[in-house]
């Protein structure tokens, strides 16, 4: 943004807003504006700066799917050829644990708590990157509408950490020997 | 050094656990610990519970640093999860079970003998070697996460059966203090910890539930063992007081055994299907029933359940092959195996050699928690009359299942018609009760708040053969003298009268050890000329050598015993001379004897 524009959005919003006009006084007055308070976390001791690991994440969270789930082994083989109810059977087990892969991992949850269905509203300070908004889209907020879909979010990303070499970056599964 | 945390520390059979609370909050807030633990080669992953199972890998392992954690490399051993997953698929390396060979007393506990029955080119490790690996890897994931404050300096808790024997517990010791643990530790009984974190989760608010007299039934029901704790409520000084009454018998039945029961009874279905399990899915298998068992057991579960096992090789769909199991065939199979309607003179039937015997420990052959039950309380009772719990605190993942629960109450309320036991309300986290009640008993213990008063479960005794002419063929009989009554406390000590017993010197004298949960009259002192076999039960012997030249008359000093509960509960048994100052200590001689 150019600066006359935001002189411009400064000017008019210290004009209609109280509060963000005293935060924006000290600027005058050459302090720094206060940093809203941190809340208190109390953090245990930084780990050791680890070096980067060798294999990438998304291979990292493949191989756990695989190697909890079995994932990969379900989803590249030719499925065609088998009944519903054969599936079914396999689909069950393969479901099971990659849910539960996932909740360890990433604890989804709903976007919003409210019933699909329902009417919500969104006003003028909705978070953009939390919803998509389909239909009849007016200009401006406020918006009303049905959710559709209550959406998900991950409310941590705890993935394994890989301490391999280079020779296994690019394993998702080794192959199995039984030994006689 | 000042302690800044109260660390309690669940040392299981097949989980283990670590929690922590400060000690300068004003209020205890427990939390459990993330271990960091290898899940596969080269994957560390941070999970709240370490599965008590180690995996002794190969040169190639090590090799490859497969199983480097965060704070060591090159290891050639993993703990937790990963060897949870191979103990099935590669059974010879693994170890399982630790804890119940640490109290098997047949065996040299100090003896590189797991895994039991592995060829010989596998490398091994002693029960007390692998309690301490498990104990050092909870250490160094606390270390991890609180660089200021090495474990060493802080107040540990740690837990262990009730019904664990001295030498078990001494064992437990050593394989902590190994592992870096302080010296101060506190061993802490299982179910006691459990009421602990019931008294945590109530408050002061436990007043309200309970009243003088009340007697409080603990049934704790591990992945691999058993325990009854019964515990009464007195007064005193207008307080009310918990005092642990009794425990009971060590008893090798847990949820394993039920996850077991299940898949055993679901590989026999595919095997009337033709289709024969290999060990990997016999492993998947196991874990399906895990999940199945909570389906079916479920309030109102399916009336069918689908138990598949997946293929083996990369093609999962074709391979896979399912069978349902019936609602009521797995509440039989579980229910009725497990926890059966039985009358209070039930006992459990006699253990006799079974299949299970070549696994080296000595499981229950009768699965019946309920008989086991119905026997500790009869053994309990007074007057004639069976111990009668006014309250019951369940532990232990098994009774998540309402219906197993239900169950239990159902057995207790037919037992007890007129006034049936009661289930403790709160919020109770039964996988990691034991581990939350252990930091919360290490707070409690420093803010002098509400405790558990109990002393030592069982009394304790030495046989000493009686003097008098002997006879030709025959062994002189034996006496088992007392030497700790029931419910000696923390912290005292008592000299044991009678006559004095000649020790020789340079030699080691050894003397046979028994203890009873049920002789509760018995004074130090008491000399038993006999005694029923329910009654005492033998564990390994006290041992020590005399050094000679210390207040030793001529090749043998005149002695007498003096026994000790020390403040953390050990016991300590010593030979006091009675014509000097000298004194020794007797050791359990956890080591096989020779025969």
């Amino acid at each position: 943004m150019g600066r006359i524009g935001l002189a411009f959005r400064l000017f008019f919003r210290v004009l209609f807003d109280a509060a963000l006009a005293e935060r924006a006084r000290p600027l005058l007055a050459g302090a720094a504006a206060p940093e809203p308070a941190d809340p208190v976390v109390v953090a245990p001791a930084p780990k050791p700066a680890k070096k980067a690991p060798a294999r990438n994440d998304a291979l990292n969270l493949l191989a756990m799917l695989q190697r909890e789930a079995r994932l990969v082994d379900f989803l590249q083989e030719e499925i065609a050829a088998y009944s519903d109810e054969q599936i079914g059977a396999a689909v069950r087990d393969v479901h099971r644990d990659s849910k539960a892969a996932l909740e360890r991992v990433f604890a989804l949850r709903p976007i919003r708590e409210e019933a699909e269905g329902s009417t919500i509203e969104l006003d003028g300070e909705f978070d953009a990157a939390r919803y998509r908004l389909t239909g009849r889209v007016p200009e401006r907020p406020p918006f009303r509408g049905a959710l559709a879909h209550h959406g998900w979010q991950a409310t941590q990303c705890v993935l394994p950490e890989f301490s391999g070499g280079e020779n296994a970056a690019l394993i998702v599964a080794p192959a199995e020997v039984e030994v006689a | 050094m000042t302690a800044k945390y109260a660390i309690g520390i669940d040392l299981g059979t097949t989980n283990s656990a670590l929690a922590w609370c400060s000690l300068e909050a004003e209020e205890p807030k427990v939390e459990l610990l993330s271990v960091p633990q290898i899940v596969a080669p080269a994957t560390v992953e941070e999970r709240t519970l370490l599965p008590s199972f180690l995996y002794l890998g190969t040169e190639a392992d090590a090799k490859a640093k497969s199983f480097d954690l965060p704070w060591e490399k090159k290891r050639d051993f993993a703990a937790g999860e990963f060897a949870r997953r191979q103990a099935a698929e590669v059974p010879t390396r693994s170890v399982a079970a630790a804890k119940s060979w640490l109290c098997h007393s047949r065996v040299d506990r100090h003896q590189a003998i797991l895994p039991w029955n592995a060829p010989a080119d596998v490398p091994k490790v002693s029960p007390v070697q692998a309690a301490t690996r498990y104990l050092a890897h909870l250490a160094a994931a606390w270390h991890a996460a609180f660089r200021d404050a090495p474990l060493a300096e802080q107040h540990v808790v740690l837990t262990v059966p009730a019904s664990f024997d001295p030498a078990a517990r001494e064992l437990t010791r050593e394989a902590a203090l190994a592992a870096g643990m302080p010296e101060n530790l506190v061993l802490l009984e299982e179910p006691q910890a459990a009421v602990y974190a019931w008294l945590a989760d109530q408050g002061d608010g436990w007043r309200k539930q309970m009243q003088v007299g009340d007697r409080l039934l603990v049934c704790d029901v591990g992945g691999g063992t058993t325990d009854f704790t019964l515990i009464g409520v007195t007064q005193e000084a207008g307080e009310l007081t918990l005092t642990r009454l009794a425990v009971g018998n060590h008893i090798l039945v847990g949820g394993d055994n039920m996850d077991l029961a299940l898949a055993h009874y679901v590989a026999g279905a595919f095997s009337q299907k033709g289709v024969q399990l290999d060990p990997w899915q016999s492993v998947a298998l196991w874990h399906s029933c895990r999940a199945a068992k909570e389906a079916l057991l479920a309030p109102d579960g399916p009336k069918k359940h689908a138990v598949a096992v997946l293929g083996r090789g990369s093609k999962l769909i074709k391979g896979t092959v399912s069978v349902e199991v019936e609602r009521e065939a797995a509440a039989q199979l579980l229910v009725e195996g497990f926890l059966p309607q039985c009358r209070l003179d039930d006992g459990p039937a006699p253990r006799r050699a079974s299949g299970f015997r070549e696994l080296g420990l000595p499981f229950e052959s009768d699965t019946g928690v309920t008989r086991h039950l119905a026997a500790f309380l009869r053994a309990q009772g007074e007057e004639g009359q069976p111990a009668r719990p006014t309250h019951v605190l369940l532990n232990g993942g098994v009774f998540k299942s309402p219906v197993l629960r239900e169950r239990l109450f159902a057995v207790m309320a037919d037992w007890f018609a007129d006034q049936p036991p009661r289930g403790m309300r709160g919020n109770l986290d039964l996988d990691y009760a034991v581990a939350r009640g252990a930091a919360y008993y290490g707070f409690a213990k420093q803010r002098k708040a509400v405790r558990i008063r109990g002393g030592t479960a069982r009394s304790y005794y030495v046989g000493v053969e009686t003097a008098g002419l002997a006879i030709p063929g025959a062994p002189r009989p034996l006496r088992a003298l007392c030497v700790v009554p029931f419910g000696m406390e923390e912290g005292t000590e008592r000299d044991v009268p009678g006559d004095e017993i000649g020790l020789v010197v340079g030699e080691p004298a050894q003397f046979r050890f028994f203890s009873s949960a049920l002789r509760k009259q018995d004074e130090p002192g008491t000399l038993l000329a006999s005694w029923g076999e329910e009654e005492l039960t033998e564990t390994d012997p006290l041992a020590a050598t005399l050094p000679a030249g210390e207040g030793a008359e001529e090749g043998y000093a005149p002695v007498k015993f003096h026994s000790k509960i020390t403040e953390l509960g050990m016991f300590e048994l010593w030979c006091q001379s009675t014509v000097s100052d000298h004194r020794w200590k007797l050791e359990f001689s956890v080591r096989e004897e020779a025969s």
